[in-house]
Order: C-alpha cells, then structure tokens, then sequence
C-alpha cells in the first residue's frame, strides 16, 4: 500500500513537472508580451521584468481595423473549413467502408498514393494560380487544406470500427435512402471521430501561413497567423542583409520583442479556448480510429 | 479499361499544367514604337518589397495613372508586400513563369544573377538609347556597366551612392566628455588604448564596441579587394586572403578585443546591436558611413550620436545591383513598362509622385526641392526611395541635410574604382560549382567564429585553412584567376 502510494507520489511529481515544461514558454511569452522595452534590452527575458508595460499590445491594438479583419479573416476559414472540411472527409470516409462500391478499391489507392507522393510547391502553385485560378480570394486558404489522407484514414476505421454493418442494414430495410443513413445513423454515431478529425482540420488551418504567403497579396485578406509569420520573415531577411537594412531603415518598422510576443498571445488564445471542448472526444476518438489503421 | 483511364487523366492533367507553364514565356510582340503615342492602354502590375503598405496607396495610384495615361498611354498597379513575403511570393512567380511587369530585384534579393542568366527579366542591353534614353543620360551610361551578367544589362539600377567607406558611428556626449577625436582611429589597434581607458573609467556602458552586426576589424581588409568567396584580388592576381598575414592579423586583433572585455561576450549571436547602442549602452560601432548616418540609425535616442568615416572610400563591387527595377519576360508589353521606367528615373513629377504621394495631400512644398511631410496622410514611400529609382529626383524632407543629394554625388565621384567591382564569376561546370558550394560552406561555418573574435583563435584558423585545401579552394582560386583574366580582357578592349 505505501510503496503504490510512494509511487504515486513520484508520478505526480514527474507529471507535475512536464506540465511545468509546457506552461513554462507560455507564461514566459505571456509576461514578456507585457514586459517593457527598456527591461528587454536591458535584463533580457525574464519572468519578473523590470517594468511592465502595455505598450506591445497598443501597438498591436493601434489600427484595430487589421488585427480585426486577420481576426475574422482566420475565423472565417476555421469555421467554414471545418465544416466543409468534415463533410468531404466524412463523405469519402463512409464510401471506402460500403463493401459493395465498385470503385473503393481505385478511391483507396487515390488517396493513399496523395500520402506517399506530392507534386510539390511548383506544381501545385501553377494549377492553383493559372488554372484554378484561386490566387488573391479567400478559398485559397480553405480548399488545399479540406483533404487530407490521414483524416480519411483515421475517420474510415472509426466508421468500419463503431458502426456495426447491422444497423445500416436495418435502416435500408426501413427503406431509408443513402443520404439518410449517411446524416442519420452514421454522423452521429461517430461524433467523437469527427470532433478528432474536425480538430485536426481546424488546426491545420488557425496555423496556417504558408498559402497566404505564397498566394495572397491582398493586405486585407492576410489571415492572423500571416501578420505574425510576415513580422518574422522579414526579421530574418534584415538579419541576414545588415546593409539592407541600413538603407532601408526597416528596423523602425519592426516592432520590438514584447509585441511580437503579444501577437503571438493574441493568435494563440482562441484555439487554447477552444481546445478543451474537444478533449472529451480527443482520446476516444484517436484511439479508436488507430487500432485498424 | 479502368487502368487505361487512369492513365488517360493523368496524361490529361500533366499536360495542362506542363500548358500553363510555358504559356507565360516567349512570347514577346515585336516591339511597339519608341517615340508614338500608343494606341490602346495598358496596365502595369508593378511588385515593390515595402514593409508596410501605405494605406492611401490608391489615391496616388489614380494620380499616377492620369498622368501616365496622357504621357505613355498606362497605368501602374502597384503591389506592396513586406520583404519576408515579397523573397518567397516573387521567387515563386519567377519559377512558375507567372505574368508580372515590373519589381524590385538585387544581389540579396531574387537572386538577380543567377536569375538574369536564366532570363527571367527581359533584356535592357539594346534599348538604353531608345525606350530608356532619359534615364541613362540621367543616370549615365559608365553607372550601367556596373551590374552587368554576362555582358548582359537585365536590370536598370537605381541611382543613388554607389560606394561605401567605413567609419564608426559613436556616442557624442562620452567622445566629448575625455576628449577622444575619433577621426583619427584608423584601426582598431590604434583605438586599442582608448577603448581600455573608457572600459576602465565610463560605468554608464555596458560594451566599448560592438560588432555583432559584423563591423568587425576585418571590414577594414574586406571591403578593399575581397568578392566571398572568390578569393583576394590584387591589381591582377587572385590569392587566398584567409592564408594572408593581414587576415591573421584581423583575427588576432578581434581575439585580443574580446578576451579583454571590449566587445560582448555573445557577438557571435547577438542581434540586438542596435537597439542597445539606441540605449547608449555600446560606445562605438565600426559601420559603413555617410553624412547623416547616426541621425539615421537613431532617430529617437535620448542620446548624442556621430559619425565619421575614415577608411578609404571604394565604390561597391556591383555597384548598382545592390538595388534594381528590373523588366520581367512575362510581361505582355515590355516596351510600354520601359516607357514608365525611363519616366520613374528622369522625370520628378513622377518619381515624388510616387515617394511622396499628391502635393498638398500627403506633403507641402516649401520650395523648389524641400518638401514638408503631412503627420498621418497615410502615403509615404520616401523610406525605400532608395529601392524604386533615380535619387537625385528627390525633393528632401525638410528635417534633412539640404545638401545630402550633392554629398552623395562627391561620395560618387572621390570613390576608387577597380575592374574587380564589376566583375561576376561566368557560370561553372558542375565540378566547380560543388567546389564552390563546399567552399563557402566552409567559409559560412568558421569566418564569423574568427572575424568576431569569440573563438580560440589557433585551433579554429588551422581547422578552418585545412578545410579549405580539402575543399579544393587551390583549384577554385585556379579556376577564378582564368575567368578574371579573360574578363579583364573584355574590359580592356571597351
């Protein structure tokens, strides 16, 4: 009894102190994105600054009218890419599970190839922009990211997993048509599958900077994550171009240390809100959709 | 059947986009006539690396274009994205043969050389005394030699300095306060003794000198004969400047520096220079300079900033193509886009029009080249003047050195020319460019440890001249002398 208690108390130590590790960046970022910019320079990152100030988030509060329009902007896309997004890969999903379709054979391959191989940047850049034409409009930073083969995957075990095949038959025996057991039965007996999956998609698209950066030009469709990415980006062109910098006296333009802290903040906390809603199905919703992956 | 298929789409779909890609390159109409006012308008999508967009971007657009309309019969599209975005986004276009007309280019930015010998930019060699007869005269046709690949112009550089000379920027009030005349520091081991004395006595900073940003002693050999890292250039002789007394020299001097205190103990990776030297905590920089430079660098600093130059002053290698407008070959009508480029670099309307924005909007003229900035219009290019074209066109704002475009043109004119400024290695065979690659990665993993001083220096330097010879280094400076000879061949016979 003692020696299960004893290491008890050692596991909850050990666990106490990974979660310090993950709060520890977070609560750092947090007091530095409040941190003067006198204390910075002077003492450097610290966890009790020497003065603290609101500066960082004036500045980034200054012209609300852009950090409102990435904030909507990146909304927008989470909200309708999750939707979109968990109808296509469900959709798909349910199909490669009906034994007697005639094309899941060709359809598994179709995407499992699109796991293995890629066409690359180049290419995908070229059917996007000139033949799709997508370039500058706000599906850019939706369509690419729908679809993803390992959702698929994930969420055609969870189906084959927690939907028996009786059930599906009783209902086509009740004469229920394909759309109906698809929205009636196997939706929502799969709830915690497509909260995993619906989380992963919306993640993939609140963290995404790279098709705003390579397809929008338009300063009033950059997303949240951009405005944070383009800070960076060209931090480390001035820092790999002194004299670039110089001529152009860019470094003005860059806010300091505590308000790219505060963006960050500012990006971080709907998502650190939303998460714990999804954890009731997280787990479940992995786990199960693993095992027979 | 089904496999046929297959293979049917996927033949279908690599074809088009094997379609869309070359339907962007080659074809370029006979050009239209230089001197005609043509027929039909064209819009001009116009690509500039600026930080952030101003927000009354299109009022000033619109004035443009009613000017250029009646003019060349065009209008400009202007497209401002910040650097970081600006590297990748252009950089793609380039690859995927995307239409643009116009954009910014240099050395550090899109890789100008490389990109001209794949002619992404339409070639400006032969239409200097036609479409862009004013700006050459107004730049001058010796400036045009500077930048060229291959013997090819694919660019049009923006006039402004073209050379560099190194100095220090440095704290007025302390220099004053022990009555140090810094003027007279020509290197670094004559400022040596100072720099003990302030570490010594001046509590109220943190570093004597600060070279984190590399303005290290080395710039004082470096900048004289050195292209990295193609080697040394004597008058005609190319030699391996790592292997010379002057570079053990540079290396120990940093060394003695840092081992005494008198630079930070994280140059190596520091990057807050400038923003502890705008907290007066550094003394002194050594920096390339010009008139005006500390008021530059800090504006806003309660402290006392100057500047003073005071090794030679040579004109940059490339000079020029640190800053470029260039013509891209996918442009539907390159002709009309050199029209407006030969406006941007001969024309001051057009050129303050674009800096400053619309006169009595965004500036009030307070004589014929003083200009004064309306706080808060919301257009101001003034600060990347130096990136769109022509600076001699310029009306100052009227906080500035009313004399700064005359200083700049005596910088110009007093700057020691070289052959070696305009030279730019051909293109190597494969053996060569592996040599080359596996040079400069040696050269990227040990010159900084050693140029700043933060590294022993012994053990480093003869690990470092021994990677060197593994990498073939003898070979590539072999390799560089041929082309440098046949190069200055060229050069004789113009």
């Amino acid at each position: 009894m003692t020696a299960g208690r004893k290491m008890n108390l050692i596991l909850n130590i050990i666990l106490l102190l990974l979660v310090a590790l993950c709060i520890f960046p977070v609560l750092l970022t947090l007091i530095i994105s409040f941190s003067s910019s006198e204390s910075i320079t002077e003492v450097g990152y610290a966890l009790i600054p020497k003065s603290w100030s609101l500066d960082a988030y004036k500045y980034i509060f200054a012209d609300p009218l852009v950090i409102g329009r990435a904030y909507g902007i990146t909304i927008f896309n989470a909200v309708a890419g999750t939707v979109i997004g968990i109808f296509v890969v469900s959709l798909y999903a349910y199909s490669l599970t009906i034994e007697r379709y005639k094309f899941r054979k060709f359809f598994t391959y179709f995407m499992l190839v699109t796991m293995l191989f890629n066409g690359g940047m180049v290419a995908s850049y070229i059917v996007n922009i000139q033949v799709l034409h997508l370039g500058n409009t706000i599906w850019i930073m939706i369509l690419p990211l729908l679809f993803n083969a390992w959702n698929v995957v994930i969420m055609r075990t969870f189906i084959q997993t927690s939907v028996p095949k009786a059930v599906i038959e009783s209902a086509k025996i009740d004469g229920a048509t394909e759309w109906r057991v698809f929205f009636k039965i196997v939706m929502p007996m799969s709830v915690p599958g497509i909260a995993s999956v619906s989380f992963f998609i919306l993640l993939a698209i609140w963290n995404d900077w790279n098709l705003p950066l390579l397809y929008i030009t338009n300063d009033k469709l950059y997303n949240l994550q951009f405005l944070l990415q383009r800070i960076m980006k060209s931090i480390e062109i001035i820092k790999n171009n002194p004299e670039y910098a110089q001529a152009a006296k860019t470094m003005t333009a860059i806010p300091t240390e505590s308000a790219r802290m505060a963006l960050c903040f500012v990006a971080l906390g709907p998502i650190l809100i939303a998460y714990p809603f999804f954890q009731k199905y997280f787990i479940q919703g992995i786990t199960v959709g693993s095992v027979k992956g | 059947m089904r496999k046929r298929l297959l293979g049917l789409v996927i033949t279908a779909v690599l074809s088009v986009s094997m379609l869309a890609g070359c339907s962007g390159n080659g074809t370029v109409a006979k050009l239209e006539d230089p001197n005609e006012y043509p027929k039909d308008t064209y819009e001009i999508q116009w690509y500039l690396p600026i930080e952030n967009t101003p927000s009354d971007l299109e009022s000033v657009e619109a004035e443009l274009n009613k000017y250029l309309t009646e003019k060349i019969n065009a209008t400009v599209n202007i497209n401002c994205m910040a650097s970081g975005q600006y590297k990748e986004k252009l950089g793609m276009m380039i690859n995927t043969g995307e239409y643009f007309d116009m954009c910014f280019v240099a050395t550090w930015m899109l890789d100008y050389v490389n990109n001209a010998r794949k002619n992404v930019f339409f070639d400006l060699t032969d239409h200097l005394d036609t479409y862009l007869k004013d700006a050459t005269e107004a730049i001058g046709k010796e400036n045009l030699e500077m930048q060229r690949v291959d013997g090819r112009l694919k660019a049009l550089p923006v006039y402004k300095e073209m050379a560099s000379q190194y100095g220090w920027v440095y704290r007025k009030d302390i220099a004053d306060k022990y009555g140090i005349d810094m003027s007279q520091y020509k290197t670094f081991e004559e400022f040596m003794p100072v720099a003990e004395m302030l570490k010594e006595k001046e509590k109220s900073i943190e570093y004597v000198v600060d070279w984190s940003n590399l303005g290290t002693p080395y710039n004082l050999y470096g900048l004289i004969y050195n292209i990295d890292p193609s080697g040394t250039f004597e008058p005609n002789k190319v030699i391996n400047f790592y292997k010379t007394d002057e570079f053990k020299q540079v290396i120990t001097i940093a060394r003695e520096y840092y081992q005494k205190g008198l630079v930070r103990p994280d140059v190596l990776t520091a990057t807050d220079d400038i923003a502890k030297m705008d907290a007066g905590k550094t003394f002194a920089m050594y920096n390339l300079v010009k008139p005006g430079k500390a008021k530059e660098m800090f504006p806003n600093s309660q402290y006392d900033f100057a500047e003073v130059g005071t090794a030679n002053i040579y004109l940059d290698h490339m000079a020029g193509a640190q800053s470029m407008q260039a013509i891209s070959a996918t442009s539907k009508n390159p002709a009309r886009v050199m029209k407006f480029m030969n406006l941007l670099n001969s024309d001051p309307y057009v050129k303050n029009l674009v800096i400053h924005g619309i006169e009595g909007k965004h500036y009030e003229k307070i004589d014929d080249k003083t200009i004064k900035q309306i706080p808060n219009s919301g257009y101001s290019l003034y600060d990347n003047t130096w990136a769109i074209g022509n600076v001699f066109l310029d009306y100052l704002k009227d906080d500035e050195n009313p004399d700064k475009l005359e200083i700049l043109k005596t910088l110009n004119a007093n700057a020691i020319h070289a052959p070696v400024q305009g030279y730019v290695p051909s293109e190597m065979d494969n053996k060569m460019k592996q040599i080359d690659l596996d040079c400069s990665a040696a050269v990227d993993k040990y010159r900084k440890q050693l140029i700043t001083g933060a590294v022993d220096t012994e053990p480093t330097y003869s690990e470092f001249i021994s990677t060197l010879d593994k990498c073939g280094y003898d070979k590539y400076l072999e390799w560089i002398q041929n082309d440098y000879d046949a190069y200055l061949k060229t050069v004789e016979n113009k």
